[in-house]
């Protein structure tokens, strides 16, 4: 269980909220901006929002989604950022820093990923973790990877969701050649088998 | 020769530059641009005048020297005749003189007696009658025509008499033992004062003793009958020269107007004639005179050319009779204008009240024609400017400022008859600032064309220091009273809610900290945000702009020193209140006495240790404070 995430002081500066003219300082805009939601999602463990900036899905299981702060709003100085804007921070995280994703590119409403750890990161601590718990080669499901109770999976990937675990599998592990994934008659991901 | 320069006689002019008249005298008609000619020859310094026509003289009056001014009397002209203008020359209006001198006067005035056969009435005729070409004049009793025949023995018998005797038989054939008084004719004895004969008519012999007589003429002549020399008439050549060796006088028009002066000139010299009928004695009581109908407007003179011609002529007299009516009150206007300026002025105390400036810039005097205009108009504003607009560093003044309160300037220094500056002028001295090395700028803004002017000596490119060091003012103020007020543990909705968050400053705080004009404030700004260095929120309630957080690192934190500050600030406005109080309560023992012991004014030591306490168990400790109030 974590403590409220404490905004830094900038997110209580009301022209934050205001989209700046000039080319400079909007940069560094939106490097607060982005750093601000790398560091609240980093924080609640959040690893996907919505294109509102509502998180969508967070591993820390015991967090109620709709109590969180959210991060576009101040509610102390009654300012929020607009949509546009909004969308604007989105497209610096996702183009500029790489540090998001559309979850489903063709269809970019589903919201984002956001990238507080890297894909790389993620695929290392994944395989990290099969590689000590010596299973390396074993077929395992979706379940047993990240939400087997009493399976000594370490926090870091507890509860990872399902679609960024896919995600890491796809474009790391596989491309790597060190992940296949077993589809079954479904067509569905029946299991993975990393070596 | 003789001359006749005698007939122009002085006259007396009033302070106003107008000729005095005599009594019944009035005025007929005035015409300027007038030059005189004596005969042929031009009268020298007598060339630009105005002419005045009256009922008895024609006067002229000298513009240049009005001591030049002379007159002559219309007693003296026997007909007039106008000269048109050719090429260069002017029309001219030729005035004939009598032919002066005891002799010819004389003749002129003999006349001699036939008496009418029907009512046996003596009729006077002139010596010089001529009779082949006159009609034969009636008998001015009963109205029949004379007998060609007995006129002309009258007249032989008297030519043959005046032959023989050299004198004139009627007037020159004194009997020693007649009485002035009695009639030559009837021999009726008039009354001294009578001048022709109660009975027959016949003119008198001057009754009046030669003394008197000589007293009058010596008068006279000492007045108006002296030569030449009262009024210096001097002429283009010594002599005097007369086309048919008859005298008269030539009045040049050279503005025209001949036609009307001639028109009223015989219409005076008729009255004249018959003023003297009548005082002759020649006219019965009862005797009209012929009264020439009134000239009808000629309007339909039919076609052509000289039809054309005459209506425009007309069109003309009617533009200048309404031109010169117009003109009148104009200058009755003008006349007035120095009172209304003097009038104006007064009032100019009332309006500046007791706001009289100690720098007192002396009025541009100068005419707006003058090439130097320009040039002391600029010089006049940039002094203007340093002494009142642009006196602090910060300050500037937008052109349209400038020009609204110089204007208002020019009025409230120098009254409503001030000529104001027009925009063109204030631009074209504007330009001159830089030329003239003045110590006043000039400055345009590249995006709305707004020029500003501001002081050369602390010429800054842009103001943004100046903003800049406000907003930041204005944040640690912000803090300080946030600080303040939670140290007093105040809370209400108003608090709250002011002391929420710092709110940056708008465009019209800014402005109205440097007493600039909107325009320089937003101009200003928007440098400031280009460059970067002020931020803006833009929200439901408007535009506010903050210095720039996202660049600048986070400053240190300032609260525990702020803290410190407010507390020592309340606790001096504390000892205020206080001692105040006390003296209020020592002056009225009114106030409730709290207690025996307790004085008022001594702050207690736990004040003095509290400074160093947390916030929040010192406004405990102010709140113990009774019956105090903070505001």
């Amino acid at each position: 269980m974590s403590t409220a995430f404490s905004f830094p002081k900038i997110h209580s500066f009301p022209p934050l909220y205001t989209k700046q003219p000039n080319a400079t300082i909007a940069q560094h805009q939106l490097e607060s901006w982005t750093q601000i939601v790398l560091e609240y999602c980093a924080h609640y463990k959040i690893t996907s929002l919505s294109l509102a900036g509502v998180p969508r899905y967070s591993q820390d299981q015991s967090l109620d989604l709709d109590t969180l702060p959210p991060i576009f709003d101040n509610k102390e100085i009654e300012r929020t950022v607009n949509e546009e804007f909004k969308t604007t921070i989105i497209n610096h995280l996702i183009h500029k820093l790489h540090k998001a994703d559309y979850i489903n590119p063709k269809n970019p409403s589903l919201g984002i990923f956001i990238y507080w750890r890297s894909l790389t990161e993620w695929s290392d601590l994944l395989y990290s973790y099969v590689d000590k718990s010596g299973q390396l080669g074993t077929i395992l499901t979706i379940y047993e990877l990240t939400k087997l109770e009493d399976a000594g999976i370490p926090d870091n990937l507890k509860y990872l969701d399902e679609e960024l675990l896919i995600k890491v599998l796809k474009e790391v592990l596989i491309k790597k050649g060190k992940a296949q994934i077993l589809m079954n008659e479904d067509g569905e991901i029946g299991g993975v088998k990393i070596v | 020769m003789t001359s006749h320069l005698n007939i122009w006689k002085p006259i007396l002019i009033n302070r106003s530059n107008r000729p005095i008249l005599v009594e019944n005298e009035h005025n007929l008609y005035i015409r300027d641009n007038i030059g005189l000619y004596q005969g042929k020859l031009k009268i020298l310094h007598r060339q630009n005048g105005r002419v005045y026509l009256t009922n008895k003289r024609i006067i002229y009056f000298d513009n240049t020297n009005g001591a030049n001014s002379l007159a002559l009397d219309l007693k003296d002209v026997t007909r007039s005749e106008i000269i048109d203008g050719f090429l260069r020359s002017s029309p001219k209006i030729r005035i004939m003189i009598k032919v002066s001198g005891e002799e010819s006067a004389q003749i002129s005035n003999k006349r001699l007696v036939w008496t009418c056969k029907i009512c046996s009435f003596n009729n006077q005729i002139a010596l010089n009658f001529d009779l082949e070409n006159n009609s034969l004049p009636k008998c001015t009793s009963c109205g029949i025509t004379a007998n060609m025949g007995q006129l002309r023995k009258v007249l032989e018998e008297f030519g043959s008499a005046d032959e023989e005797s050299g004198t004139s038989s009627i007037e020159q054939t004194p009997e020693p033992d007649r009485r002035d008084d009695q009639c030559p004719t009837c021999t009726f004895i008039n009354h001294p004062s009578m001048t022709n004969c109660e009975l027959c008519g016949t003119e008198l012999k001057s009754t009046i003793p030669k003394t008197l007589k000589n007293k009058i003429s010596s008068q006279v002549s000492s007045g108006y009958n002296s030569p030449t020399n009262g009024i210096n008439i001097k002429l283009e050549n010594d002599l005097e020269q007369y086309t048919n060796g008859k005298p008269y006088v030539k009045l040049s028009f050279r503005k025209g107007g001949e036609s009307k002066f001639q028109e009223l000139l015989i219409q005076a010299l008729d009255e004249i004639k018959w003023e003297a009928l009548k005082q002759k004695g020649a006219i019965n009581q009862n005797g009209t005179k012929l009264e020439t109908p009134a000239k009808q407007p000629q309007k339909q003179l039919g076609g052509g050319i000289f039809g054309l011609e005459k209506i425009g002529e007309q069109q003309r007299k009617t533009n200048e009779i309404i031109l010169r009516d117009s003109v009148d009150d104009l200058e009755q206007l003008m006349f007035r204008f120095q009172d209304l300026m003097k009038l104006s002025t007064s009032f100019t105390k009332f309006i500046n009240g007791k706001k009289s400036s100690e720098v007192i810039i002396p009025p541009l005097a100068i005419s707006k024609t003058s090439s130097l205009y320009h040039q002391e108009l600029s010089r006049h504003i940039s002094e203007y400017l340093v002494s009142f607009e642009l006196t602090k560093r910060s300050s500037v003044v937008t052109s349209q400022d400038l020009y609204a309160k110089y204007n208002r300037y020019l009025v409230l220094t120098q009254g409503f008859g001030t000529e104001l500056i027009s925009p063109l002028d204030l631009n074209r001295a504007l330009e001159l600032f830089d030329e003239l090395n003045l110590p006043v700028i000039s400055k345009k803004y590249e995006k709305s064309g707004l020029v500003v002017l501001s002081s050369r000596s602390s010429h800054v490119n842009t103001y943004e220091e100046f903003i800049l060091k406000f907003i930041q003012e204005k944040e640690d103020q912000f803090r300080f009273e946030k600080v303040k007020v939670e140290v007093m543990g105040i809370s209400n909705g108003f608090v709250n809610s002011e002391y929420a968050y710092f709110k940056g400053v708008t465009i019209s705080e800014i402005s109205d900290k440097f007493g600039w004009s909107y325009n320089i404030t937003q101009e200003e700004i928007e440098t400031c945000v280009e460059n970067g260095t002020i931020v803006l929120d833009h929200n439901i309630s408007g535009t506010f702009y903050f210095n720039n957080r996202f660049t600048n690192a986070d400053e240190e934190d300032h609260t525990e020193e702020l803290r410190a500050r407010v507390h020592k600030q309340i606790l001096d406005e504390q000892n205020v209140i206080s001692s105040s109080l006390k003296t209020e309560y020592q002056t009225s023992q009114n106030l409730i006495n709290l207690g025996p012991s307790y004085e008022f004014g001594v702050v207690e030591t736990s004040h003095q240790e509290s400074t160093t306490e947390p916030p929040v168990r010192r406004s405990s400790v102010l709140h113990a404070l009774e019956g105090l109030e903070f505001n």
